[in-house]
């Protein structure tokens, strides 16, 4: 397709987002790739006491061992799959309900419009983590799943405003009057026009929710409102290293760079998506 | 007594994507004191590069050359600190759009007391603010406008607050870059009146930057019509009005509208402007041109003297 | 500004609901397992817990009228208006201090950026707002006691003061009350605990708004009255200070609005990473003892901050921009 080609070849005169494209995605293979073979080559397993607590960082444990004597290095792996999963499913899960509500709220109008958006100013506004939290606790501890609701619901609003912003404005166009007047159904008019508008806003959005969601699943299981133990995870782990800092600075420092970096990969790919899709939009 | 000479000056701007644009490709020029020149062209012939060019106001890819004397001092040459120490007190600049070229969050009073107190830094802020005050009577604003903030101003007040603040602290030389391009034409005739006016009463030498010439030719003592970033013609102002020789610059006077005449035909000038980074071989005109003949195409017309101050590159007229 | 109270509301309906199902019996937790159904009863029908959830509900919107947000289980017979009041000034410290060290940061760096538009400059401060916005919050309040407690000991591990300078409480703000009270020494210390904090929460809130702030300088930058102000023969700084800053304040007064509730939320982490009293670090306590008046007390007052912050910017905003008022 054309538009990919020129894609390429925009992609070439914006120098510093390309390599910021790359580098995120890079990182984002990278963790996505350790995570899903990580039971293969895994030396020990992440939930299994191998060996003496507080072991610093050596050949038999590469990043040394935790509080219970677990393997950090297994611990990192593993950790990733439970973020990953949970930071995914949540944007799923936002996406799958934001975007829906805000094209028909968008299009449809009127008092039910003005009634969804204001709930949804007064969730946006609201401090994600805390909303969060609150959720969690309701909905009770352990249950990944239940981590995975609480964060999708803080981030619906988001989906929610873009879209809905993207239909009002495309709403008004002649094009989009036309398709109405000569009796188009609503089904077409949303699939056809207004969406093709709306997907380069969701990818980017897309990618700074799981960066997001990854920061407030960690966040939640430094709390406590999180996973529970054993299951091996970056937040709680950097959570039951924190009292031994001085002495095992191992235990936290590992955890908590992983989150940084998985973080920072998907940011860089919002990021990059942003300079590079924007000025395609502006024409 | 010569004010500016301008030799050769030429501005390129150097682009990653589009290449080398030859904005003005050696312009030579010279204004006296007391003396208005009007550059005319269109969109794109380099007028307003030149005014920035002189004013060393253009960013740091224009690559430029030549030399621009001011009163003997070559600006190309000299420091930064002696540039600010010009700008805004030597050689002022009345920018082209009134409603963009002010500070929305500052006085319009406070914004030209500025300018005054940047080049008289142990001056009061009271004789600042005077100052100020009689420069916006010179333009015709009230007192009592001073101490509004820009929005409340009108297009025309705006423009005329732009040229307060431009005279003063008394310029040797105004550059007025398309001062009436963004106005209409009742209030495009007051500011008119108004700089012929600032003319004569404060002996300002006077640049006035225009696509229509028919604005020049009210204003200015001579003028030089640009096309493609070099100068085609130059001759007083009464010159070009009753003998222009260049086709373009004949063009351009054709396409005035005469409100005397019963019957008219617009004329456009067919064709588009070049593309400055590859410009026609030749006389850049000749794509455009209606008696372009062969020569016209392959070399280009140097600038000739054919009458009393009257210059024109043109094969037409330049001596074998 | 009319939306609080819809806000507030919704906010307040849904978590009043959604305790009431939540898994586990609060009573039972509060009288342990060895009390007799009639002690559950009876502890029950004073806490109201037995009337049906729509009354409890309309009972608490009146006690919200009157002011009243209910009285705290856990701290028995506390009112919980007066255990937020005790807690709130801590957060309130620390927000401040945090808004700070990001506007400092990020303005001066936002001005680098945009000026140097393009350069390598712009890109290392844009790398630098990611990477900021994406640290953990804990992980870098760690790393920075690591460093600066443990290694360089010339800052405090944590919490808000040493217990022998606290100083008489006016505000409940320890860095104001010593200045007010002539404490010089409680002010030192109560300023050195607060410096990492700061600095961990700020440096996170930077990256937020980083990007944001550039862009407006940039168009800010690129604007006429800029030009025209060097034009003028206006020094460089002047242009930059004088002009470009303020009018790119207007857009990023918005945007810190907009970034409360970040502030809010990043408390709360940075509260439980430095052991920091605040209100963040009470509200996870409260969740786990199931306290609900607190509970709701505390996102209630939640929602009216960001509520009242929007309103404060909106006034800021009146009063900054003339085209505004006039």
């Amino acid at each position: 397709m054309s538009m990919i080609s020129s894609k390429i070849g925009s992609l070439l005169k914006f120098g510093s987002s390309a390599y910021m494209l790359l580098i995120g995605v890079s990182i984002i293979i990278t963790i996505v790739v350790l995570s899903i073979i990580a039971p293969f080559i895994c030396p020990y397993s992440p939930t299994q006491r191998v060996g003496p607590a507080f072991s610093p960082p050596s050949s038999t444990f590469i990043l040394g061992t935790n509080s219970i004597g677990h393997d950090v290095f297994s611990r990192l792996l593993h950790g990733g799959r439970t973020v990953l999963y949970v930071a995914i499913i949540s944007t799923l899960m936002s996406m799958s309900i934001g975007i829906p509500l805000g094209m028909i709220s968008g299009y449809i109008g009127g008092w039910p419009d003005r009634f969804l958006a204001v709930i949804m100013d007064a969730i946006y506004s609201f401090p994600g983590i805390i909303l969060a939290i609150a959720i969690a606790a309701m909905l009770g501890p352990g249950n990944i799943f239940n981590i995975a609701i609480a964060i999708a619901v803080t981030y619906i609003p988001t989906y929610y405003r873009m879209v809905r912003g993207q239909v009002l404005s495309i709403k008004s166009t002649p094009m989009v009057e036309a398709a109405i007047a000569i009796g188009a159904p609503v089904r077409v008019i949303l699939l056809e026009y207004i969406f093709p508008y709306v997907v380069p806003v969701i990818v980017v959005i897309f990618s700074m929710n799981i960066a997001d969601a990854i920061l407030t699943e960690a966040g939640l299981s430094y709390l406590g409102f999180g996973v529970t133990p054993p299951t091996p995870d970056w937040g709680y782990d950097l959570r039951s290293g924190q009292p031994y800092i001085v002495n095992a600075w191992w235990i936290s420092t590992f955890p908590g760079l992983m989150i940084t970096i998985a973080v920072v990969g998907f940011s860089m790919l919002a990021e990059s998506l942003n300079e590079l899709l924007s000025p395609k939009l502006r024409g | 007594m010569v004010l500016l000479d301008i030799r050769e000056l030429k501005v390129y701007y150097h682009s990653r994507i589009r290449g080398i644009v030859r904005a003005v490709d050696g312009v030579s020029l010279t204004l006296d004191r007391d003396e208005s020149l009007g550059l005319v062209g269109e969109s794109g012939s380099g007028k307003s590069t030149i005014a920035f060019a002189l004013m060393r106001l253009l960013p740091n890819y224009a690559k430029i050359s030549g030399k621009i004397l001011f009163d003997g001092i070559n600006l190309l040459e000299a420091s930064e600190d002696f540039m600010r120490s010009i700008r805004g007190k030597r050689i002022a600049l009345v920018p082209q759009d009134p409603f963009t070229s002010l500070d929305p969050l500052m006085r319009v009073g406070d914004q030209i007391a500025e300018a005054i107190i940047a080049h008289n830094p142990l001056m009061e802020k009271e004789d600042a603010k005077k100052l100020a005050l009689e420069a916006l009577e010179a333009v015709g604003i009230m007192k009592n406008r001073a101490n509004d903030y820009p929005h409340q101003f009108s297009g025309g007040m705006r423009q005329r607050a732009l040229i307060a603040m431009a005279i003063a602290l008394k310029p040797d030389l105004l550059i007025a870059d398309e001062p009436t391009t963004a106005l209409d034409v009742i209030v495009q005739a007051q500011i008119l009146d108004l700089l012929k006016d600032l003319k004569k009463k404060l002996g300002l030498s006077i640049i006035l930057i225009s696509h229509d010439i028919s604005v020049i030719m009210q204003v200015s003592d001579k003028i030089a019509v640009m096309y493609a970033g070099k100068i085609v013609e130059t001759a007083p102002s009464l010159t070009i009005a009753e003998s222009p020789v260049h086709p373009y610059t004949k063009a351009l006077i054709r396409s005035v509208p005469n409100i005397d005449t019963e019957r008219q035909v617009f004329e456009a000038i067919p064709g588009q402007p070049p593309d400055l980074t590859n410009p026609p071989s030749g006389c850049r005109f000749h794509p455009r041109c209606p008696l372009a003949g062969n020569k016209c195409k392959t070399e280009e017309p140097p600038l000739v003297k054919i009458g009393e101050k009257h210059y024109v590159a043109c094969w037409l007229y330049a001596k074998r | 500004m009319i939306m609080t109270i819809p806000m507030v509301l919704l906010l307040l309906t849904i978590i009043f609901f959604v305790l009431r199902v939540m898994p586990g019996d609060p009573v039972r937790a509060m009288v342990g397992e060895k009390a007799s159904e009639e002690q559950v009863r009876r502890l029950r029908e004073q806490l109201g817990l037995n009337k049906p959830y729509i009354e409890q509900y309309f009972d608490y919107l009146a006690g919200l009228l009157r002011g009243d947000l209910g009285v705290s289980w856990y701290y028995r017979g506390m009112p919980v208006t007066s255990l937020i009041m005790e807690k709130f000034p801590a957060t309130l410290e620390l927000a401040i201090g945090g808004t700070i060290v990001s506007l400092l940061l990020g303005i001066l760096l936002a001005i680098l950026a945009a000026y140097n538009q393009g350069s390598k400059i712009d890109r290392a401060v844009t790398l630098f707002g990611i990477i900021s916005y994406s640290l953990f919050i804990p992980w870098l309040g760690i790393l920075l006691q690591l460093l600066f407690s443990v290694n360089l000991k010339i800052l405090p591990l944590n919490t808000r003061i040493d217990v022998e300078y606290v100083p008489t409480k006016i505000t409940g703000l320890y860095v104001l009350d010593s200045i007010l009270t002539g404490n010089i020494l409680g002010f030192v210390n109560a300023l050195q605990h607060l410096i990492l904090p700061s600095i961990t929460l700020g440096l996170v809130l930077t990256g937020s708004y980083l990007r944001i702030t550039r862009n407006t300088m940039v168009e800010v930058l690129s604007q006429n009255f800029i030009k025209m102000a060097r034009a003028k023969g206006l020094a460089e700084r002047d242009v930059l200070f004088k002009h470009a800053l303020k009018n790119t304040l207007i857009p990023l007064l918005t945007m810190m609005g907009l970034q409360f509730a970040l502030l809010l939320g990043g408390a709360v982490l940075t509260e439980t990473t430095f052991s920091w009293e605040g209100m963040g670090r009470f509200l996870v306590k409260m969740i786990e003892f199931r306290d609900y008046p607190t509970i709701q007390g505390i996102i209630i007052f939640y929602g009216l901050l960001v509520a009242v912050v929007s309103m404060i910017i909106d006034i800021m905003y009146a009063l900054i921009d003339p085209r505004v008022r006039y």
